[in-house]
């Protein structure tokens, strides 16, 4: 707990001021509010590895979103002159595919696949997760044993498993990628929060707010709900990369995003067939794909330690 | 600050010498952002064997530190930066840790304020207090088991035949105190560290440990007891050190001390205490908070909230000086006579 | 509602809040727990009464009860001459205003991710209550009233030392100007000096507004201090209840004895 030193200027035994006060108005100046959310930020800040990855995450963010601009060929495009062409080709920085589509290009569109359906799909499993684990959290009863249930059947049933069937239900587009993997991560977090949200109603500060005069969803959104954001976040921060990687895996399988449009996991497996005569094909994809992993959980890890409690302590 | 003068009453008085001399310890955090905050500051204290000296003071005021810095427990961000320790004719500060670690436990036992989080939960009392026993190597294993016993006995806890097969959940508040207080004793330590043994218990069970502590002191074990309860020192205390900001204040036989405290923060903090049968007697809270260690007032560290305090004289370093008998005081202004408290 | 409360001082005045034969049993998993049985309690209009017992005794219990925080499972409570039990959710609510409470742990108790002043302006929003700008300024003389400097108010309760927090909860809990203030062991997370603090601006704002109050502590110097009347809870009953010179002079209870006998004096 950080005690300002200013402190010192208040007021000592109440009712009236004392000498002290006189002087509290140069202390006030010097006295910087520090409130959960800021004291998390600084505690990132310190982390140089977490703020490097945190920059890098940004640049893949917006080289993601730029691709359409940024890439030199259309992902689609055929170059029948260049099949198979090595890197530093003529017009092709690296290289084509077995098709003549540009490497450098279809990784970037890949890259926007690869990081559209893991934001989607994380956005959707923490909207679920909050709503739900809000609600069986604090209200208990019914919903919470739904959700229970729900989990069980959930982690008895292969997330895989249930992604390629949402995936032959729903057809190989992006919209069912962020279902498909949404869905298939949802339950972990909503048994978070509801576990967060019921450590947080045995804080005194729930039951000072119905004191007060507080009503139930008042309670829960006003007060609970931005105490559990932050371990959310943590886990959310996780789970990205691993939305990642889940997408890239699909795609492995063969059951991405529809081609021609391009995602990692199809590049890769489509590198392999070619690995001895055109290594470049897997390597561009592979190393894009292994550093936007490291970066998104190095920024987890940072987010971690930001929102760790144990950092509080001395 | 440095200390010049050797606590009163410690070695002159008994042949052996002090139990434990502490002398100077300087501690040091390292804060979030690399900064140094100084949480011992030159603190200097004796314990002699079958007396008890209590360290009062609030909490920051590094009365616990001070303790797991003799105790060399500190935590990770936690250094003893100067210093020494000396028990049993050796500075402890300057042992290799495998020696501390056998000393830590055997010779020096020590009583936490929770007692829960002290013992390990999934150990019976018996597994606990004989594999301490015999990783110090003080008694052999059919030995064990029976010292263990009468070590529970001792600390009062009824049918300890029985008893010594429970886990420490399966007790309840007061004897799960006690039989943490049992392990601290079990080896007969000579020297007993005792961090707010009681804060956590009723005022009832409170002087039940009291009173088990004090057999211990009578069959010579040296008691240190970290406190913020003057009743406590008082009930039980020979002699008290009072602790502020990192600094030792004020050294005194407990019964001196107070019936006439010298230093402006012991009087502050008998001003504050509310005790039966005082309704009609005023408090006298002491204005203002202690100070952040990464923030300490130049000089004397209490003259800010300080009603006798001089400037720019209280802005001066103020060290430890005798004050006749057994007692020392770090304030200048405590030479100027203390009539107008 | 025994003699005592015939020569008890504040007893002249109709009761605020009264518990008739009230009891509570939770129930767990290793059977029930009878956390308060067959507690009568008042507390006068200008009244302030203390409540002391060892950890478990059932009176932090019997505060939520009183507060109308947790159902009584027999018993009822009367605030003002209304039956809490039989108040709907959303005037309970409403009644809330007059009654506030202070907590033993002022830094759990405050919203952590509020500051000071909108700690203080949270009930004031709760209820409605003027508009932004003059819940600020409430907020702001409500600070300065229990001795905190308003221009610390953006700071967050994290950084303010445990003897400032407990001064925050305190205005929030007077921001409503309510009737009836209760104290759940307010000082105890305290340190001797701030205690001491506490204690001497509890009693000033309780002369000052007029404040009837609960008072809650295993602290029996503390309670002495500072209440009219006083009852002894063991075991989730009252053992003893009386004025608080009587109580503590000439106790009548072996247990209130006990008790007495083991608190340890200081100069005395």
């Amino acid at each position: 707990m950080d005690v300002i030193a200013a402190a010192e200027g208040l007021h000592s035994t109440g009712l009236e001021p004392d000498a002290g006060a006189a002087g509290a108005g140069e202390t006030v100046a010097r006295a910087r509010a520090r409130g959960p959310w800021r004291k998390a930020w600084d505690r990132f800040k310190r982390n140089r590895l977490a703020l490097i990855s945190l920059v890098m995450c940004g640049v893949l963010v917006v080289v993601a979103f730029a691709a359409p601009w940024i890439a030199p060929h259309h992902y689609a495009d055929t170059d029948y002159e260049a099949l198979l062409a090595g890197a530093g080709a003529d017009g092709h920085l690296l290289g084509t595919d077995q098709l003549g589509r540009d490497i450098l290009s279809r990784t970037l569109y890949g890259l926007r696949t690869a990081l559209i359906v893991a934001f989607g799909a994380e956005l959707l499993a923490l909207l679920c997760a909050l709503v739900v684990g809000l609600a069986a959290g604090y209200r208990g009863g019914r919903a919470e044993q739904g959700l229970m249930a729900f989990t069980d059947v959930m982690y008895a049933f292969p997330s895989y498993l249930f992604a390629i069937v949402m995936v032959a239900v729903l057809g190989r587009s992006i919209f069912a990628l962020i279902v498909a993997i949404g869905i298939a991560g949802w339950v972990t977090q909503a048994r978070l929060v509801r576990a967060q949200v019921l450590s947080i109603k045995q804080r005194e500060y729930v039951e000072a707010a119905r004191a007060m005069g507080a009503s139930g969803p008042t309670i829960a959104v006003r007060y609970i709900l931005p105490n559990a954001i932050g371990p959310m976040l943590v886990t959310t921060s996780f789970a990205i990369p691993a939305a990642i990687a889940a997408e890239a895996g699909l795609g492995l399988l063969g059951l991405g995003v529809q081609p021609p449009t391009p995602s990692w996991g199809g590049m890769i497996s489509e590198g392999t067939r070619y690995l001895l005569s055109a290594p470049h094909m897997l390597l561009a994809p592979a190393c894009v794909f292994a550093l936007a992993l490291l970066a998104f959980t190095w920024v987890g890890d940072g987010v971690r330690d930001a929102f760790d409690p144990r950092g509080d302590r001395r | 600050m440095t200390m010049t003068q050797a606590p009163s009453g410690s070695s002159s008085g008994t042949p052996g010498g002090p139990l434990l001399r502490v002398r100077d310890l300087h501690t040091e955090f390292r804060s979030e952002d690399g900064a140094a905050l100084r949480a011992v500051d030159g603190v200097s204290f004796d314990v002699e064997p079958g007396r008890a000296l209590a360290i009062v003071g609030e909490s920051g005021s590094g009365k616990s530190v001070s303790m797991r810095s003799v105790l060399r427990l500190l935590p990770r961000t936690g250094r003893v930066t100067a210093g020494e320790v000396w028990f049993g004719g050796q500075d402890l500060l300057r042992l290799p840790e495998r020696q501390m670690r056998r000393i830590r436990g055997r010779d020096i036992g020590m009583v936490f304020q929770n007692a829960m989080e002290a013992m390990n939960p999934t150990l019976t009392l018996e597994r606990q207090l004989t594999e301490h026993l015999l990783w110090h190597g003080v008694c052999t294993k059919s030995e064990a088991r029976e010292r263990a016993v009468r070590a529970l006995g001792d600390v009062g806890i009824p049918e300890p035949e029985r008893r010594i097969r429970v886990y420490p959940f399966q007790l309840s508040g007061g004897m799960r105190q006690r039989a943490m207080i049992a392990m601290a004793i079990v080896t007969r330590p000579a020297l007993l560290i005792a961090d707010e043994p009681t804060t956590a218990v009723d005022v009832t069970i409170q002087r039940q440990i009291l009173d088990l502590l004090a057999g211990l002191k009578d069959q010579g074990t040296g008691i240190i007891m970290v406190t913020h309860d003057l009743g406590v020192a008082r009930y039980f205390c020979d002699d008290s050190v009072v602790m502020y900001a990192g600094r030792v204040v004020e050294r005194a036989p407990t019964r001196e001390l107070l019936s006439r405290p010298r230093h402006p923060y012991a009087a502050g903090l008998l001003g504050s205490s509310v005790e039966l049968g005082s309704r009609d007697r005023p408090l006298h809270p002491i204005p203002g908070n202690p100070p952040d260690l990464a923030s300490r007032p130049r000089g004397c560290p209490f003259h800010p909230r300080c009603d006798r305090a001089v400037l720019p004289r209280c802005q001066d370093e103020q060290e430890l000086i005798q004050i006749g008998g057994a007692r020392a005081v770090a304030c200048w202004r405590a030479e100027d006579g203390h009539d107008d408290q | 509602m025994t003699t005592s409360d015939v020569d008890s001082p504040g007893s002249a005045a109709r009761p605020l809040v009264a518990a008739h034969e009230v009891s509570k049993v939770f129930g767990s998993r290793a059977g029930e727990v009878r956390a308060v049985e067959n507690v009568s309690l008042h507390i006068g209009v200008g009244e302030t009464v203390g409540v002391v017992g060892e950890s478990g005794s059932g009176k932090s219990t019997l505060a939520r009860l009183l507060m109308g925080l947790q159902p009584c499972t027999s018993g009822r409570v009367e605030f003002d001459g209304q039956d809490l039990a039989t108040v709907p959710g959303k005037e309970l609510r409403v009644l809330r205003q007059r009654m506030q409470m202070v907590f033993q742990n002022p830094f759990g108790s405050l919203l952590p991710h509020y500051s000071a002043v909108a700690n203080v302006m949270e009930p004031l929003r709760l209820h409605g209550r003027g508009t932004k700008t003059s819940r600020r300024e409430q907020a702001d003389a409500l600070l300065e009233m229990v001795g905190i400097h308003p221009g610390f108010g953006e700071l967050y309760p994290s950084q303010f030392s445990g003897g400032q927090q407990q001064r925050i909860a305190i205005a929030r809990a007077l921001a409503l100007e309510p009737d009836l203030l209760v104290c759940d062991e307010p000082t105890s997370s305290l340190d001797v000096s701030i205690q001491a603090q506490i204690l001497a601006l509890l009693g000033e704002l309780r002369q000052k507004l007029g404040l009837s109050c609960l008072f809650i502590s295993h602290n029996l110097a503390v309670v002495e201090r500072l209440a009219d009347r006083v009852a002894v809870m063991s075991q989730g009953r009252i053992v003893e209840e009386g004025p608080t010179e009587r109580l503590f002079e000439a106790p009548e209870h072996p247990y209130t004895r006990q008790l007495l006998g083991a608190v340890l004096p200081v100069t005395m």
